[in-house]
């Protein structure tokens, strides 16, 4: 997974972050995924449905 | 005590002075597109996509954005993050399940609130629904209002040394009651939208500044872990380290703010202002996108403050929520610094406005036009609105000046009974055909009642220390059972006309508070009273109302299948306005609202017709 080792690089350049940049990244990739998702579902990103 | 310099004093005056003047001429310059009712409380449905997606973020963030996300940033590090998590799936749940369906329902049926909405979607001929949220929104929101006023004045005379709290409440106060009067919905969606790009900006500033200051996220937590390990600790609220059921309570609790999103009506009102359903994908993709930066903005901010000052008592009032106001004035040349100082109080003017607009349509329309005067003139409406508005205002106003600390009890239950009361309601009418009347009005009270007295009880109204509460503990657990029967009984039994169905409602209500209740207040506060206070209310309130309205409507009387369908058909059909759009058909203005107007009419009088 190349996104997971961006995240795991991105811990090792840091050392004594613990998990707390991990988590501020993945919460805000998880939270795009979720709103493309989400307008995709209720509005149709990608294309005009109706 | 001046805590700024008199030339950044004066830089500061002058940018509040410039904010407060546009603003004012923007609801000047609205005020001739007021020209009807729907025009005064919804902009006559005619706003665009980036001035709705705007207004519905700077309605919802106010000083919270400005001061609170900074301070949790400073005291909680990373955990902070927490905040957004809730915040954003809340307003995401908001923009794809109830958007789409409300905009659409309430243009056919031609409701311009939400008690409206309510009313229509229920057949409510007798209108309790709508009178009972009417009340419930003049009671929440109008103390809200009054604590905006309270809260910017006092965020002002603390950064300019004091002494001129009033002055500052009253000035702030006024301005915006007067271009909310004048302007209406139009001036305060497009004020929201001035505010809100000022906010953003502010925020932006400061954030480049200290982003590079510091190397980059990366080289930030780098640094946040050097001065205080806590600060990137997953384990760390406040400074303090929780683990275990506690640290999952807190957790919860920060997550559950999020349930209060769906029932502040002056956020969700939004949805109904757009212009086109069509636009609806660009409104919400600019309202989520704006959450998301503002408020890791926000709580960055906190974070540079921590790694820059290191204690609270370095900021200038010592105190974590003035990280923003500190690092502005550190940071920035006066000019700058004055107008990211304006931004919170941007903020809560861009709140106050729409909540004072909610509540005066709810006076005006839900009560005054629906029980005292059906047949009065469109201009005779925009003139008692504007009255309506500029007397709730002056009222804020005089309750924020003379009794400012008492309105913040009441705000203490704003946030969390608005939730409460309409947030299930607002999702289940819009996805659950077996919704009743009666599921919704046992849903509403329950939900006002329930927070009502849970934070009357844990911040000691009733009982002023612990050992009374805890030897006490019973008196909460009983009293949300016995308040909500009697409410359901009234309620119920005028909605089934029938005082026989309305006592089974009251009963079944009882029942299933009791036993949801009683346990809960028994765990929160005897068997482990230390988390009683950890819990936020509304993760117990929420899912209890939503509860008692899936069981309370199981054994009411349904909507006539019919209704339902014709309901749900409104909601899901894309209406003319959008196949004419689909189609590329250009708008011929006049003809076609009057088309419109004929045609949520007839659809009005077809819906009721059917039940």
């Amino acid at each position: 997974m190349p996104l997971l080792s961006l995240i795991k690089s991105l811990i090792a350049k840091m050392p004594g972050t613990g998990d707390a940049l991990a988590f501020f990244i993945i919460q805000i990739i998880v939270q795009i995924i979720m709103l493309i998702i989400g307008i995709e579902l209720a509005y149709g990103l990608l294309k005009e449905k109706e | 005590m001046a805590t700024v310099s008199p030339e950044v004093s004066t830089t500061i005056l002058i940018a509040l002075g410039a904010y407060l003047a546009i603003v004012l001429i923007v609801g000047i310059v609205l005020e001739r597109l007021v020209k009807t009712l729907s025009d005064y409380i919804l902009g006559g449905r005619r706003l665009g996509p980036y001035v709705i997606g705007f207004s519905e973020r700077a309605s919802e963030m106010s000083g919270w954005v400005g001061l609170g996300l900074p301070g949790e940033g400073f005291s909680s590090g990373v955990n902070a993050t927490w905040n957004t998590i809730g915040c954003f799936y809340a307003d995401l749940i908001c923009w794809t399940l109830i958007a789409k369906r409300l905009r659409r329902y309430t243009e056919v049926v031609g409701a311009l609130t939400i008690p409206a909405y309510l009313e229509a979607r229920f057949n409510d001929t007798k209108g309790v629904l709508r009178l009972t949220a009417a009340i419930i929104i003049t009671i929440f929101l109008t103390a809200y209002v009054g604590a905006q006023f309270t809260a910017s004045g006092k965020l002002f005379a603390a950064i300019m040394g004091g002494g001129a709290i009033t002055t500052w409440i009253a000035v702030g106060a006024l301005i915006m009651i007067i271009y909310t009067v004048l302007g209406g919905f139009f001036a305060v969606c497009w004020t929201d939208y001035i505010q809100g790009w000022w906010a953003f900006i502010g925020l932006l500033i400061i954030a480049a500044v200290g982003y590079s200051k510091y190397g980059g996220i990366g080289g930030l937590f780098s640094k946040m872990a050097e001065v205080d390990p806590k600060l990137v600790s997953l384990n760390n609220f406040w400074g303090w380290e929780y683990s275990g059921v506690l640290l999952l309570v807190i957790i919860l609790s920060y997550l559950a703010i999020g349930f209060g999103w769906p029932g502040n009506v002056h956020i969700i009102v939004r949805f109904m202002g757009i212009k086109s359903v069509r636009d609806l994908k660009k409104a919400a993709i600019t309202a989520m996108l704006l959450l998301l930066v503002v408020y890791y903005l926000a709580i960055s901010v906190g974070w540079f403050a921590k790694v820059e000052f290191r204690e609270a008592k370095n900021l200038i009032v010592a105190d974590p929520e003035f990280s923003l106001q500190t690092l502005a004035i550190n940071w920035l040349p006066p000019v700058l610094a004055g107008m990211v100082l304006a931004a919170p109080l941007a903020l809560m003017m861009s709140t106050a406005d729409s909540q004072l607009l909610v509540t005066a349509s709810a006076i005006v329309e839900d009560i005054y036009h629906r029980f005292i005067s059906r047949e009065i003139e469109e201009k005779k409406l925009v003139l008692i609105s504007r009255i309506v508005t500029f007397v709730l205002g002056i009222i804020a106003l005089i309750w924020a000046l003379f009794f400012g600390e008492s309105v913040y009890l009441f705000v203490l239950f704003a946030w969390g009974g608005l939730g409460a009361a309409f947030g299930p309601i607002m999702l289940m009418s819009l996805w659950w055909r077996r919704l009743t009347a009666t599921g919704a009005f046992a849903c509403m009270v329950t939900g006002a009642t329930g927070i009502i007295i849970w934070k009357s009880y844990v911040k000691k109204l009733i009982f002023p220390t612990v050992e009374a509460m805890n030897a006490n503990w019973w008196v909460i657990a009983i009293l949300l059972p016995i308040i909500t029967f009697i409410l359901v009984l009234i309620g119920g039994s005028i909605l089934e006309g029938d005082l026989g169905k309305g006592l089974k409602a009251a009963t079944v209500t009882a029942v299933v508070n009791a036993i949801v209740w009683i346990p809960w207040c028994y765990a929160r506060l005897v068997a482990d009273p230390k988390l009683a206070a950890w819990w936020y209310e509304l993760l117990i309130a929420f899912p209890l109302a939503m509860l008692i309205a899936y069981v309370v409507s199981l054994v009411t009387t349904p909507l006539p299948e019919e209704f339902v369908n014709k309901t749900f058909e409104y909601m899901t059909k894309p209406t003319e306005g959008e196949v004419r759009e689909a189609t590329s058909e250009k708008p011929k203005t006049t003809a076609i609202v009057t088309l419109r107007e004929l045609d949520i009419v007839k659809n009005f009088i077809k819906i009721n017709s059917l039940a």
